[in-house]
């Protein structure tokens, strides 16, 4: 169907432009609508908020002392007259502190049906709550106003309308508009549709028509044209356009006429053309073949002049080759001769150098024999110092034997005296010292022994002083004082003579100490110059080993070298030999030499001979060289001359060729030519039938 | 011999103690030696006269001691250190001869012992051997081969040196 519809409207102009202007004018008429429907409710609603705050305002002021008051019936009968006002749906007061001082029952407009459904699924009595919920399912629009007495607050009342009857008298009036504007689209197209059919529609098929006619050679039909608008101008022009083609078709129909009688005529010219050209081409293939003819014996005369020339040229240079040989044999003879005379100056020498040698080889062989006697007198010397080392070697293993045994030994026990003894002394200096401090106590005691002596001795003298002093009584007691003086006197004596012999015994053991010391000092010395020598015996020892080694390599080496000794005098003999071999054969080699110096001779004198003819030949081969080259260089120009003949009928046979091709291509366009001539009458022919079928 | 009153005379013989200075042996009356002892430490006193070595403590006892050696003017002599004495001698300090009890020590070289030497073996000593300062010798005694020399105690020391040292000392007896 919409199918349909969009074929319908791609086929008629009239119907594009009523589409086109139908969804112009709906997209302007639906938002003029929208627009309007718009502005109608927001003045509406702003209508109703105003009387809803009057409303408030009202009932404050009546009720102001009903809420002071808290007369509650009052404000009852105030709110419930409210609720009832057209389009409410609840009034309810609060006073300052937010409590509801109207009841439910008085609150909701109870006529409202919607209202209605709402409570009765309600139960809460609580008016501010159930207001709320009204409120936000009816969509209700809710008017809150303060109830103020010279400022000061005493509560508020809110209201809640319904919007239904607004956006229901909004709906009716965009219904009218749009069925307005639909009313007016439909006219307009209608109007729209006729004015194309009749103004563009019309004269497009008339045109069309007359189109269709020329198309199948018709031009007897023209175009009527009214008008003078694009239509007009379209009309005139086809008609222009019909005046010209008959003109033109006039004037091809007497031309193809024409033509007709003008191709019997080429036809026939054409004919001529192509037979004579054939003629043409095969008095061309006689002459070629004749000239061709010719050209061969041509080149079989040069080529015969060629090969004679070939075989000249190959003879002169046969002949300057045998030359260059003669040349090169005489080239060769000459270095044969110096070669000769150089080999016979050679053989000279070593003739010489062969009577040199035999006199060496006579020097050689005395110097030989004097080599093997001197070899002789080696080997006996050697032989001497090989017993010698034997001696010499047992005569230092019997030493090592000696000092190993005696020496080593006997120098460990004195060691072990000399340790001995100096033991042995540094005990006896012990108790020596020992000694001297012991006679030293002894030495102190004996002061104290003196001193008390001498004490008493001076206690004596005093006792004998104070017996002196009393006279007469004391006399005995001076008896015993001068006895106790005497025994004083007595002691004091012999604690001399053992201080003497202290110190006798003292300076003598001091002595034997010093002695000791001495005597210990000498037993280290010895001890020392013991191991020493037990040292220089332990080297002599291992000297003696050394040497009795070394005597033994000196033997082993010594009866090696004899044996050498041996080997090269047995050499030397056999040099003494050969020697003499070597002088036989000198002397006969010296006169094969000789006869050698004299052949060379001979050779030296034929060579000289057989150069001299050489160079004879040499000369005489020059001239006949020369002489072919003459011969040479005429045949050359013989066959230069035939070469340029050869090149004259080459050319000759391409310009032929060249004929003969001119001629069969002239034959080949006559008969192209032909078959032209003939498809032009055809398609003469043909115009002629197709201009016919034009009314003129 | 009546110079020969002031020595000890016990019948007739007389008693010394003999003791060396030097070379030569003295003697000195037995009655005018108090104790023969071994030298004691001498402490030097300041503003002593020029004859006195210092003063000696015997037991308490305040001593002045003279130099023989120096006194007979043989101090270069040399003497074992060992035998020297000190001895302690009577009337010779006071302020008139023998007046003084007062005690002066001596030191010589040794004291050998109590001789008795008869008087018949004594005799005077030459006039030649007394001069000024030597006028305390009163004998010679020879005893064997020996020569003793007899001193007199109260002699030993000049009035002015007695007089001088009669306040040094306090040791009496």
């Amino acid at each position: 169907m919409i199918e349909a519809l969009r074929e319908k409207i791609r086929n008629s102009i009239g119907l594009k432009f009523v589409a086109a202007l139908t969804v112009v004018i709906s997209l302007l008429m639906i938002m003029g609508t929208i627009f309007v429907a718009r502005m109608l409710m927001t003045g509406q609603y702003r209508a109703l908020e105003t009387r809803g705050r009057e409303m408030g305002r009202l009932i404050g002021t009546v009720g102001a002392d009903a809420i002071l008051m808290k007369d509650v019936l009052k404000i009852e009968n105030i709110v419930s007259d409210a609720a009832r006002s057209q389009e409410a749906l609840y009034v309810y007061v609060q006073d300052a502190s937010g409590a509801v001082l109207s009841s439910s029952f008085t609150s909701f407009n109870r006529e409202n049906p919607d209202i209605k459904t709402v409570l009765s699924a309600e139960k809460s009595e609580d008016v501010a709550a159930v207001a709320a919920k009204v409120k936000k399912k009816l969509n209700a629009l809710e008017v809150p106003v303060d109830i103020t007495i010279e400022g000061t607050k005493l509560g508020s009342v809110t209201m809640g309308f319904s919007r239904t009857k607004i956006k229901r008298d909004a709906w009716t009036i965009v219904a009218l508009l749009l069925g307005t504007s639909v009313g007016i689209v439909l006219a307009l197209s209608a109007v729209v549709y006729v004015m194309a059919r009749k103004m563009i529609v019309a004269p497009t098929a008339e045109a069309e028509a007359v189109a269709w006619n020329i198309s199948d050679g018709d031009l007897t039909q023209s175009v009527r044209v009214q008008s003078t608008d694009e239509f007009g101008m379209l009309g005139r022009g086809l008609n222009r356009m019909i005046v010209g083609l008959k003109g033109m078709i006039g004037s091809v129909r007497d031309a193809s006429i024409h033509v007709g009688s003008m191709s019997g005529k080429v036809r026939d010219i054409s004919e001529k053309i192509t037979n004579g050209s054939r003629e043409q081409s095969e008095a061309v293939e006689e002459a070629a073949s004749s000239v061709n003819e010719m050209h061969f014996a041509l080149k079989e005369i040069a080529g015969t002049v060629e090969n004679l020339h070939a075989s000249s040229e190959h003879t002169s240079s046969s002949v300057l080759e045998m030359a260059a040989s003669v040349d090169e044999v005489a080239g060769t003879m000459t270095g044969l001769a110096t070669s000769i005379e150089e080999t016979s100056t050679a053989i000279a020498q070593m003739s010489a150098a062969v009577k040199q040698t035999a006199e060496n080889v006579e020097v050689l062989s005395s110097a030989a024999e004097e080599t093997a006697a001197s070899a002789n007198e080696i080997s006996a010397s050697v032989r001497e110092v090989e017993s010698n080392a034997k001696q010499s070697a047992s005569l230092a293993e019997a030493v090592a034997a000696d000092a190993q045994q005696l020496g080593v030994r006997s120098i460990e026990k004195t060691i072990d005296g000399m340790k001995k003894i100096a033991s042995a002394t540094r005990q006896t200096a012990d108790v020596i010292g020992r000694l001297r401090e012991r006679s030293e106590s002894i030495g102190s005691i004996l002061t104290v022994i003196e001193d008390i002596t001498d004490q008493t001795g001076l206690l004596a003298l005093n006792a004998a002083i104070l017996a002196a002093q009393a006279g007469e009584h004391g006399k005995g007691f001076a008896v015993v004082a001068a006895e106790i003086r005497e025994l004083a006197n007595r002691t004091a004596s012999s604690t001399q003579e053992i201080g003497n012999l202290i110190t006798a015994v003292q300076e003598e053991s001091r002595e034997a100490s010093e002695a000791m010391t001495g005597g210990l000092a000498v037993v280290g010395e010895g001890t020392r110059l013991s191991q020493d020598a037990g040292e220089a015996l332990r080297k002599i020892l291992e000297r003696a080993g050394q040497s009795c080694d070394m005597s033994r390599s000196i033997s082993r080496a010594s009866a090696e070298q004899a044996r050498g000794i041996k080997q090269v005098s047995e050499a030397v003999d056999k040099i003494n030999e050969m020697t003499h071999q070597i002088a036989r054969a000198t002397n006969e080699q010296k006169s094969g030499s000789e006869q050698i110096a004299k052949a060379a001779e001979k050779m030296r004198e034929i060579t000289r001979f057989v150069k001299s003819a050489t160079i004879e030949q040499a000369k005489g081969s020059k001239g006949i060289s020369a002489a072919v080259e003459e011969i040479n260089s005429k045949v050359g120009m013989v066959n230069r001359a035939a070469g340029e003949v050869r090149a004259g009928s080459d050319l000759i046979v391409k310009a032929i060729d060249r004929i003969k091709s001119i001629a069969k291509v002239n034959t080949n366009l006559a008969v192209g030519l032909n078959d032209t001539v003939e498809i032009m009458a055809s398609l003469s022919d043909s115009l002629k039938q197709g201009v016919e079928k034009f009314k003129i | 011999m009546g110079k020969e009153k002031k020595v000890a005379v016990i019948e007739d013989a007389v008693q010394v103690v003999s003791f060396q200075v030097g070379l030569e042996e003295y003697g000195l009356d037995i009655s005018s030696v108090a104790e023969v002892l071994r030298p004691l430490k001498i402490t030097p006193l300041p503003r002593m006269p020029q004859f006195v070595e210092g003063v000696i403590n015997l037991r308490g006892a305040i001593i002045p001691v003279v130099d023989m050696r120096k006194r007979f003017e043989l101090s270069e002599i040399k003497n074992e250190p060992k035998k020297m004495r000190m001895m302690i001698t009577r009337n010779a300090v006071g302020p008139s001869r023998g007046a003084g009890r007062q005690l002066l020590g001596l030191v010589v070289d040794s004291v050998q012992e109590v001789i008795t030497i008869p008087k018949k073996h004594i005799e005077s000593a030459p006039e030649a051997a007394r001069g000024v300062h030597a006028d305390f010798i009163t004998g010679m005694g020879k005893v064997g081969s020996r020569l003793i020399i007899l001193l007199d105690i109260t002699t030993i020391l000049s009035h002015e040196e007695r007089a001088a040292l009669a306040e040094a000392g306090n040791g009496q007896y």
